[in-house]
């Protein structure tokens, strides 16, 4: 049974936003959506509790300050250069706690539409607390209105049941207004989230009255940067002696600009010291609020002596308060330390699609990713825990992405391919969490921005260096130890820093035992990474920017035999290389330019030292130079169209050096111990790549088609290789909650340069295609929960394999081409995530894989594939309960990959050994994985720091997970090899 | 290029880590049971006047390939047992399984037999049986020929199937019983090339001196005495522990050269490696395969090794086989006995 209750509840709102219009005149229109409520709340109350309960019967009084108890008067001056109306719509807002209702009794009277409080009565539920606005969207304005420059206040009342979410949004009287304002209100405000209220301490469903305000602002804006207002240089400060209104300042400021400023500071997060824009700061005695600036900062003009309480409110973090005492032709400064919502400053949640142009991306955002277990905090290795991807056996690390080999994944880091991502045998990735900011996993269907491989797509997006001060973290646990450094470059260019060193080979060895004869081998990866990175702000003609990067890893054996003659000279090395080049900037309307060229070395080594086996080669060292290039163009065409167009060109030219015997003019060779001395092998493979690409978004009311095209063509062994890729996806918006998804398109890979040389490959080797097809669906009853599921098909063709097989020639002679396009397979399958985005206390999220992947190697019948997994499910959640702790835990579970049993072996009299007699070809899986994996961090905050001390510990529970079978000589004999028996890794984080 | 390399990369180091974690195993070069340690064909290889885009279809173009019948031995041990082995030799083409499995690929039978105790009994049991070089023999290389995917260039392998299994003799029976379910398994390739290049000759099995054994004490080295420890009156005595150092003499001429032909319808000509495996029924090898193809250096690998004596309580007559490999199908063994005495 539901009784009103009157809650008062109070919303300020401010409006910013500008877009350049032309270099000569630049001239911002904002759309200033402001919402101001004040509430009559409809509180269910339990039986036999009938009597509704005004808020103000509470301790707790809402408050209304300054200017924002109703809506931000929008100044509307139009410029005389007013030529563009490009708009952006910037929301900014929140509701004050209602712990600040306590020290703003005075905001009462300014609530006009707020019922008269009748008396408190002990025996009725009292409203304990008010619903706490966490995340808001901003409404669309809409177009038709917009351009006949029509504004509107919509009255709405929100029904927000017990655990935040919204159940209902309805317009109320003097509503509706027309125009689309009523639809545009209603949708936006069905995705806000709220923190419950409570009644009698117990969080209930109440309903909040509340105005969307929809209001075109034009503002001029000056071409060059004003003086800064605390100097008396500052942007936005008036000049002494002109009268201006409220309505003409800055965001930052408040009071009566025409009067001097007399206290002002800035807001700083509490252990980073990062400038916090948008907090909203308040002279409680004044009912004063002005909001921070993109620097953080604040500024109250004209406040007269005395003493002031300093109040200190974003949702995102605790509330502050302080108390400040003004003398009398003093100035003030202020600077306000804010402590993140439970302390930590290590968010984690995963985000959905960042722009709805892709059926299927998953997007993480940096700042999110550090606290999910079993990743000792690394972002990158979240993605592992998505769906779409099967578990890597031995945590090597690879991608396998809807049953696609590794290397038919595209890995971009800003744009540009790079090996790999994760250093050797579980080890991090190579990009220092602090210079990711966001990765997009695309397991099919990609845009046509990327191409030339058939299988998924991760692409990278470094995070740009900011000239905000210094700022640095470290950190270090029992396998490595990373810095991170940020630092100006006077006020326009910033350089960071970051690097990273493992030293598992320099420690284990003193905790090892002695080998003995026969004793085991120990292996352990030595890895090491740094990147460098440049920002220079060019105001508007853009940002520019330069990208360092390398990665090096390689295998030390620990551990041999002592009395083995032949040691296992196990080498395995890969180090590349990477300047990207960056430059970006608006190129016309809302359209943005970039290009950015790069340069690359990879070296790959790998080889076998002397051993009892007869190797096929000895050693082997791949080099690699690249260059490549982008040129991009993106943005709004209108409000219907968008687009992204581009060229990808990539230029590579590949060494191979071997030390091997050259056996490949003669059947069987070195394999069957013919003795044919090591020689130096060089092969250089050149390789061009060229590639144009287009993708069109079309707003068609709900609907939004993504039609794209990417034509390739590739320089390969003297062969030109070319494709036509159309691709089409589609999203289907039904209601707020429900949006329907497919795609359809067409991928080609060039083959290995390897593949197609003239003397052991093919040079008549094609491409490789692939088509995906995928619809699915995505439920959304709120901002904090998504339900996403999906099903695709992968067919592949012309996939490349090798051969054995040979053809006469008229002469007699034997032509082996090697390499064919005679491979296809396919992969079909269902993926599915449930997940809740962070709040104050708790994320997580549920994925969950089905997949079936087949595939023929050249001549063979379709198989499982090597790595299929039928079922693949993650679960992850972590929990803040509060003191700057956080628990966290990852749950995974995976089918066994498929094997060949061996069912018995022959005594192979000319090699002295034993082959295994199989039974049907990958008729039988590994047993199931299942692996729980925790995290336990506890992290201080200071005033200019934070330290973070953290146990990480994969497989908690110490399951034996088989990754393979190990066989005794005769293959009588099974030893199972098992993963990671358990992990713990301690380590501090420092932040500053 | 750069993906798959750094694949390969990855499942180096994920075979690395296999090999860390590798369970412990039974030791390959100590004969604990039945087993066959080596199969000798004779001649291992036979080059032909031999189109193999043309097979002969009469008597005459057959008798004209002059092809030899092969004699084709296997050398078994049972030391954990005292009983009779049954043993049983198939020629077919070449299977995955390495045995003439395949029903519906032609498969001759060439020979069966029983062998008593290989330890116990007083004369040296050798399973032997002789291919006939037929028609049916025929039938096998053009099958062979036909599921190769060079073809037959350069050479084209058959494959003798080697069963051996343990009798039972149940009390007052007259006839044992045949445990072919506890059967091991065996496979030895024999070789028929065309005469190309015309020079081509075919390989022969490789041949041993002898093998000087030593405590590395500074005497001088004596050849280790050859034979089953049943053979041998006064076989060489060490006590637990020792190292007898085993040095394989080869006579000259032992590494033949060959030629082969390329694809491009030359030829290339090489020199033979020896390859020496050494087993035993009880201590350890230090290696247990010596010889080899060259190293990276350039150097041919030593042939030597060094069997450690088991640490025995009471006196202990321990049987050492040696098998040398050439890597043209050739081979041969050579048997010891070494007491150890505590």
């Amino acid at each position: 049974m539901s009784k009103d209750a009157s809650v008062s509840v109070s919303v300020s709102v401010s409006v910013s936003a500008s877009a350049s219009a032309s270099a000569s005149a630049s001239v911002s229109v904002s759309v200033s959506v402001s919402v101001s409520v004040s509430v009559s709340a409809s509180v269910p109350v339990p039986v036999p509790v009938p009597v509704p309960v005004p808020a103000s019967a509470s301790p707790a009084a809402p408050h209304v300050s300054g200017a924002s108890s109703a809506k931000v008067p929008a100044m509307s001056r139009r410029g005389p250069g007013a030529l563009t109306a490009i708009t952006t719509i910037a929301l900014a807002f929140a509701l004050a706690l209602a712990s600040t209702w306590t020290h703003l009794p005075a905001a009462h009277a300014q609530d006009a539409r707020r019922e008269p409080p009748p008396a408190p009565q002990p025996t009725q539920p009292v409203v304990t607390k008010a619903p706490v606005l966490l995340q808001a969207v901003a409404p669309e304005y809409p177009p038709a209105a917009l351009a006949a420059g029509k504004q509107a206040a919509v009255p709405v009342r929100i029904h927000i049941d017990e655990n935040g979410l919204v159940t209902e949004v309805e317009v109320i009287p003097p509503g509706p207004v027309g125009d689309g304002f009523d639809e545009a209100a209603i949708a936006a405000a069905m995705q806000y989230v709220f923190e419950p209220a409570e009644i009698d301490g117990q969080p209930a469903a109440i309903q909040v009255e509340t105005t969307i305000y929809f209001v075109i602002e034009e503002t001029e804006e000056p071409e060059e940067p004003g003086p800064d207002p605390t100097t008396g240089t500052g942007t936005g400060t008036p000049d002494p002696g002109t009268t201006v209104t409220w309505d003409d300042a800055e965001i930052g400021h408040a009071g009566d600009p025409s009067k001097p400023i007399t206290i002002s500071g800035e807001v700083l997060e509490r252990g980073t010291r990062s400038k916090l824009a948008g907090v909203i700061v308040s002279l409680v005695q004044l009912q004063l609020d002005a909001i921070t600036d993109e620097d953080g900062k604040f500024y109250f003009h004209g406040v007269p002596p005395g003493e002031y309480d300093v109040l200190a409110v974003d949702d995102r973090y605790d509330r502050l308060e302080r108390k400040v005492e003004l003398g009398k032709r003093e100035a003030l400064e202020v600077r306000l330390w804010m402590r993140p919502r439970g302390g930590n400053p290590y968010e984690t949640i995963i985000e959905g699609e960042r722009e709805q142009v892709e059926v299927t991306k998953r997007t993480l955002q940096r700042r999110q990713l550090t606290t999910v277990p079993g990743t000792f905090g690394d972002p990158i290795r979240v993605i592992q825990a998505l769906p779409g991807l099967a578990r890597a056996p031995f945590s090597l690390g690879i991608l396998l992405i809807r049953g696609s080999n590794p290397d038919d994944t595209g890995i971009y880091v800003d744009g540009h391919r790079v090996p790999l991502l994760f250093h050797f045998l579980g080890g991090p990735s190579f990009l220092n969490a602090e210079l990711v900011d966001s990765i997009d996993l695309y397991p099919s269907g990609f845009p046509a921005r990327f191409g030339r491989a058939h299988g998924g797509v991760v692409a990278i997006e470094s995070r740009p260096s900011k000239s905000d001060g210094v700022h640095g973290s470290a950190d270090v646990d029992l396998l490595d130890a990373g810095a991170y450094l940020r630092a100006p470059l006077g006020k326009r260019a910033s350089i960071t820093f970051a690097g990273r060193r493992s030293y598992l080979d320099t420690f284990l060895p003193l905790v090892l035992p002695e080998p003995e004869p026969g004793g085991q081998l120990v292996v352990v990866p030595v890895y090491w990474d740094w990147q460098a990175r440049s920002d220079v702000d060019l105001g508007r003609e853009g940002r520019a920017s330069v990208f360092l990067m390398q990665s090096s890893d390689r295998l030390d054996v620990l551990s041999v035999d002592p009395e083995a003659e032949e040691d296992l000279a196990l080498n395995a090395a890969i180090d590349f290389f990477r300047v990207i080049g960056m430059y970006d900037r608006p190129l016309s309307g809302q359209l943005r330019l970039s290009l950015s060229p790069a340069w690359g070395r990879d070296r790959v080594s790998f080889g076998s030292g002397a051993s009892e086996s007869r190797n096929p080669f000895l050693s082997a060292d791949i080099t690699q130079d690249s260059i490549s290039y982008r040129a991009r163009v993106r943005g709004p065409l209108s409000g219907r169209l968008a687009l992204d167009a581009g060229i990808d060109m990539e230029s590579r030219v590949t060494k191979y050096r071997a030390l091997a015997p050259d056996d490949s003019d003669i059947r069987g060779g070195s394999g069957q111990g013919i003795d044919i001395p090591p020689e130096q092998l060089q092969l250089s493979v050149g390789y061009l790549a060229a590639g144009l690409h287009a993708d069109l978004a079309i707003q068609l009311g709900d609907v939004r088609l993504v039609p794209g095209l990417r034509a390739d063509a590739v320089f390969l062994s003297g062969n030109v290789l070319t494709s036509i890729d159309p691709r089409l996806t589609a999203r289907w918006a039904l209601d707020p909650m429900w949006t329907v998804k497919g795609y359809l398109g067409w991928f080609h890979q060039p083959p290995q340069p390897e593949a197609a040389d003239p003397q052991f490959g093919n040079p008549d080797i094609q491409m490789e295609n692939a088509v995906h097809s995928g619809v699915g669906a995505e439920w959304r009853p709120s901002r904090l929960w998504l339900a996403d599921v999906e099903v695709y098909y992968i067919d592949r063709n012309r996939l490349v394999g090798f051969t054995a097989d040979g053809e006469l020639d008229d002469d007699g002679n034997l032509d082996t081409s090697n390499f064919v396009n005679e491979g296809y397979g396919f992969t079909y399958g269902l993926e599915a995530m449930i997940k809740r985005e962070i709040s104050d206390a708790f994320y997580g999220w549920l994925s969950y894989t089905y997949s079936h992947s087949e595939r023929a190697l050249p001549g063979g019948e379709l198989l499982l594939s090597t790595f299929d997994q039928t079922h693949v499910a993650n679960l992850v959640g972590s929990w803040r309960p509060g003191g700057g702790f956080e628990l966290g835990a990852r749950w995974r579970l995976a089918t066994g990959r498929p094997y060949t049993p061996v069912v018995d072996s022959t005594f192979d009299a000319d090699e002295g050994g034993y082959d295994p007699v199989t039974g049907p070809d990958r008729s039988q899986r590994l047993p199931f994985f299942s692996q729980v994996d925790v995290r336990l961090e506890k992290t201080w905050l200071f005033r200019l720091w934070s330290l973070g001390l953290y146990l990480d510990v994969q497989n908690v529970l110490y399951t034996d997970n088989v990754e393979a079978l190990d066989y005794d000589y005769r293959y009588r004999e099974t030893s199972k090899v098992t993963g990671v028996p358990i992990l713990p890794t301690l380590g501090v984080r420092g932040q500053w | 290029m750069s993906a798959r390399a750094a694949l390969i990369v990855a499942a180096v180091a994920g075979a690395a880590s296999t090999a860390a974690c590798s369970g412990s195993f039974e030791d390959p070069a100590i004969v604990l049971d039945l087993r066959q340690l080596a199969i000798v064909a004779t001649p291992p290889e036979q080059v032909v006047d031999l189109d193999i885009t043309n097979l002969p279809d009469t008597p005459e173009e057959f008798e004209a390939l002059g092809l030899v019948d092969v004699e084709v031995c296997a050398l078994v041990a049972d030391p954990a047992e005292s009983r009779r082995l049954s043993w049983r030799m198939t020629a077919c083409g070449r299977t995955d399984s390495d045995r003439c499995d395949d029903p519906d690929r032609p498969a001759r039978p060439f020979g069966q037999g029983a062998l008593l105790d290989p330890e116990e009994a007083d004369d040296a049991q050798i399973a032997c049986a002789t291919l006939p070089a037929d028609e049916a023999l025929l039938l096998i290389i053009g099958d062979a020929i036909q599921n190769d995917p060079l073809l037959g260039f350069g050479q084209i392998d058959i494959q003798v199937h080697v069963e051996v299994w343990p009798q039972e003799w149940p009390d007052g029976a007259t006839e044992p019983v045949e445990l072919r379910d506890e059967a091991v398994h065996g496979s030895k390739r024999l070789r028929f090339a065309a005469r190309l290049p015309a020079e081509r000759v075919a390989n022969t099995n490789p041949t041993l001196t002898r093998i000087d054994a030593d405590l590395g004490d500074g005497d001088a080295p004596e050849p280790l005495p050859l034979g089953r420890c049943n053979d041998l009156a006064t076989p060489r005595t060490v006590s637990p522990g020792d190292r007898l150092h085993l040095d394989p003499i080869e006579p000259d001429g032992a590494r033949e050269d060959y030629v082969v032909p390329t694809f491009d319808g030359g030829s290339r000509m090489f020199t033979e490696t020896l390859r020496y495996q050494w087993l035993a029924t009880a201590g350890s090898w230090s290696p247990a395969n010596t010889g080899g193809t060259r190293d990276a250096s350039g150097a041919l690998p030593p042939l030597d090794t060094e069997w450690i004596a088991p640490d025995v309580d009471e006196v202990t007559d321990v049987s050492l086989w040696v098998i040398q490999r050439d890597e043209r199908l050739g081979q041969r063994w050579v048997l010891s006995c070494v007491r150890v005495e505590p």
